[in-house]
């Protein structure tokens, strides 16, 4: 062992027990005594160290099981997989053909082991009324649930699965009634969601290889609004609102987004978090912790509800927008799980139009189109003017209004007024956009569009639009 | 006297070959029973990595006694194998992220949960490579605690340190390691 490796630990130890500043520069100093590479190295790691959070903290693995063991042909229920679509957090989607009373394609999820099947199919049968019931353009409809325990060897012996489920309680296309589904919990199998078929792309995928325009891309989010707020009327809660979640597809060349996943995440995720599990759930179910509201960050069993989701459709209004999520999502990811609590709950996020803006600082273009960079100032409200204020950053509650109704139907009508902007090349990592193109962007974003993403992203629930039909004007 | 304590002894002998052909030995055992546990156990139910090594040394050593040093050496072989078991889940998943979702997926394949993001893990396996290379004990110190769930207390008995020690060693190999891997994040494109 090298001694040099040694002195290093010994060192950096050392230093860490000195108070930041004179006295740990004055300690370095003298113990590395001239050896400027030492000096240098424990420099770095104490700054690491600073970052480094929770890295590797957690106890390792629970090596909760996770081998899928479906292969295309099985049938589940009456239902024949044919090829997998993807691997999502929580499971496997794969492309499936259900023979009766249909014939259709569908898409079959089948949750990863390692969740508590009985409880699952519980949370999900306390739902199966409400989401029944939904019926938008804009959400993939959820068409059966079941659990995987039977007829994997004995083929399609399990379309049988006992007196509740009836198939003629189905609608024609085989859609579940209210009185339909309900689960066998089995200790053995796992759930499966069997949903509308999608085949589309990510929202923010779809936009940045289509090269929206923001108001195209708004009139994309209003439309997710909209199914957003038809569940909500129905009672149903989303919780998982992210772009993975949101799907486009192209009808005759008309982009249709479809909101996917209603009801599940509700089913997977809502039982009792321990700080060993939560990790797993970040990662493995959620993804991204970016688009998590900080109630749900908090899990302190405060109740999640609809505001959730606004917070997250604010997350999605930001990106679209600005091409970035307002928490940085590689921050988030690389904090550990305290660090990403306070992040979550306590760090503000910049407008998006001062995003914009600062990459026109980035660019080198001088200084920022028309106002000054930063927060809104109320003399640079927008010409519509509905008493504008200044975007709702400060923690000052004194500095945000409280009524949203006139705010959303300003909002819409200062995106009515603007030109057409074919190839805004909103994102920073999209081909360089002309500097007007990006000045048109800022004017449009900062203004209304700022005051309502900001005030779906309160941090206090209380403080943001009740539901999405205010948030989408 | 079985294989594996044998082989043991001649590892505490000092007998190099006989750290090398440990490896595989113990690699294959744990291999053998995460697939099993992970194929038959009710969902819900979780493994622990420690638990996992536990049952792997029941089943290699018995009621044998190969002595405080065997045991040693036999936790440190089972710490790379969880570490391998671990880095090949991670590049197989990348592999289905890059296109090869079709092949079929061998049933004895052991797909568990990582503990970190695929691409920071393969990382992370990287780095402590390095850092092998120059503190082969800090390295030790992470493959324990890391990979096999060791306490810092049980870590420290292994290493014949004391508990400040290893503290400290700890300390230092996750800095180290977290530096590391961001140098590698900040060289990848986004």
């Amino acid at each position: 062992m090298a001694a040099n490796a040694e002195r290093l630990i010994e060192l950096f130890h050392a230093a860490k027990t000195r108070l930041v500043g004179v006295e740990r520069d004055a300690f370095l100093r003298d113990a590395c005594q001239g050896d400027a590479g030492m000096e240098a190295q424990i420099r770095s790691l104490l700054a690491a160290h600073e970052e480094a959070g929770d890295f590797l903290q957690a106890r390792p693995p629970d090596l909760a099981a996770s081998l899928p063991t479906e292969r295309p042909g099985d049938w589940i229920g009456r239902y024949q997989l044919l090829e997998p679509l993807g691997e999502g957090g929580c499971g496997v989607v794969y492309l499936a053909q259900q023979t009766e009373p249909v014939r259709r394609r569908v898409a079959l999820k089948v949750i990863k082991l390692g969740m508590d099947t009985k409880a699952v199919v519980a949370r999900f049968e306390a739902e199966r009324q409400a989401l029944a019931l939904m019926d938008h353009p804009n959400i993939a409809r959820v068409l059966d649930a079941g659990t995987t325990d039977e007829g994997k060897s004995e083929g399609r012996s399990s379309k049988t699965e006992g007196p509740s489920r009836k198939s003629e309680s189905r609608g024609p296309m085989g859609e579940l009634r209210p009185s339909d589904f309900a689960l066998r919990p089995s200790p053995r199998g796992r759930p499966y969601f069997v949903m509308e078929l999608v085949r589309g792309i990510r929202i923010t995928e779809y936009c940045d290889q289509n090269g929206l325009s923001t108001r195209e891309r708004l009139e994309l989010f209003i439309q997710v609004c909209q199914a957003v707020q038809h569940a909500h009327q129905k009672g149903i809660i989303h919780r998982d609102l992210k772009p993975s979640n949101i799907l486009v597809t192209s009808h005759d060349g008309v982009p249709v987004p479809k909101v996917i996943d209603f009801g599940i995440a509700k089913a997977v995720t809502n039982q009792r978090l321990t700080d060993q599990t939560v990790f797993t759930t970040f990662e493995q179910f959620l993804g991204t912790p970016a688009y998590m509201s900080p109630e749900q960050a908090e899990m302190s069993g405060l109740d999640v509800d609809t505001r959730s989701d606004i917070y997250s459709l604010g997350v999605l209004l930001y990106e679209l927008l600005a091409g970035v999520t307002p928490l940085d999502a590689r921050e988030l990811k690389r904090a550990g799980l305290d660090e990403l609590r306070r992040l979550i709950r306590e760090k503000d996020p910049v407008p998006p139009s001062t995003r914009l803006t600062q990459e026109w600082a980035r660019r080198g273009w001088g200084s920022a189109p028309a106002a000054a960079v930063g927060p809104l100032s109320p003399g640079s409200a927008p010409a519509s003017g509905a008493a504008v204020g200044a975007p709702p950053t400060a923690r000052d509650p004194g500095s945000r209004r409280r009524e949203s109704g006139s705010q959303s139907s300003a909002g819409a009508g200062s995106r009515g007024r603007e030109p057409e902007t074919p190839e805004a090349g909103v994102l920073p990592e999209a081909e360089p956009p002309g500097r007007s193109r990006l000045r048109e962007q800022i004017k449009l974003v900062r203004g209304d569009l700022d005051w309502i993403v900001m005030k779906c992203l309160e941090k206090d629930r209380a403080r943001r639009y009740r539901n999405g039909q205010r948030a989408g004007g | 006297m079985g294989d594996v304590t044998q082989m043991l002894a001649a590892v505490e002998r000092g007998e190099r070959k006989a750290a090398a052909d440990l490896l595989p030995l113990v690699y294959d055992e744990l291999r053998r029973l995460a697939a099993r546990k992970l194929a038959s156990e009710r969902p819900g139910q979780t493994l622990q990595a420690t638990a996992l090594v536990h049952e792997a040394w029941f089943r290699l050593v018995g009621r044998e006694d190969p002595g405080w040093g065997g045991r040693t050496h036999f936790f440190a072989a089972a710490a790379e194998a969880m570490r391998r078991i671990l880095v090949e889940s991670a590049r197989r998943k990348q592999r289905l992220k890059h296109g090869g979702h079709l092949e079929r997926v061998d049933v004895e394949e052991v797909d568990i949960p990582l503990p970190m993001p695929d691409d920071e893990l393969l990382a992370l396996d990287e780095a402590l490579d390095r850092l092998e290379a120059l503190d082969a004990r800090a390295a030790q110190m992470v493959k324990l605690c890391f990979f096999l769930g060791l306490t810092r207390e049980q870590a420290a008995e292994e290493l014949g340190v004391s508990l400040a020690t290893a503290e400290r060693i700890w300390s230092f190999a996750r800095t180290w390691l977290f530096r590391e891997i961001q140098g590698l994040r900040k060289e990848r494109p986004q």
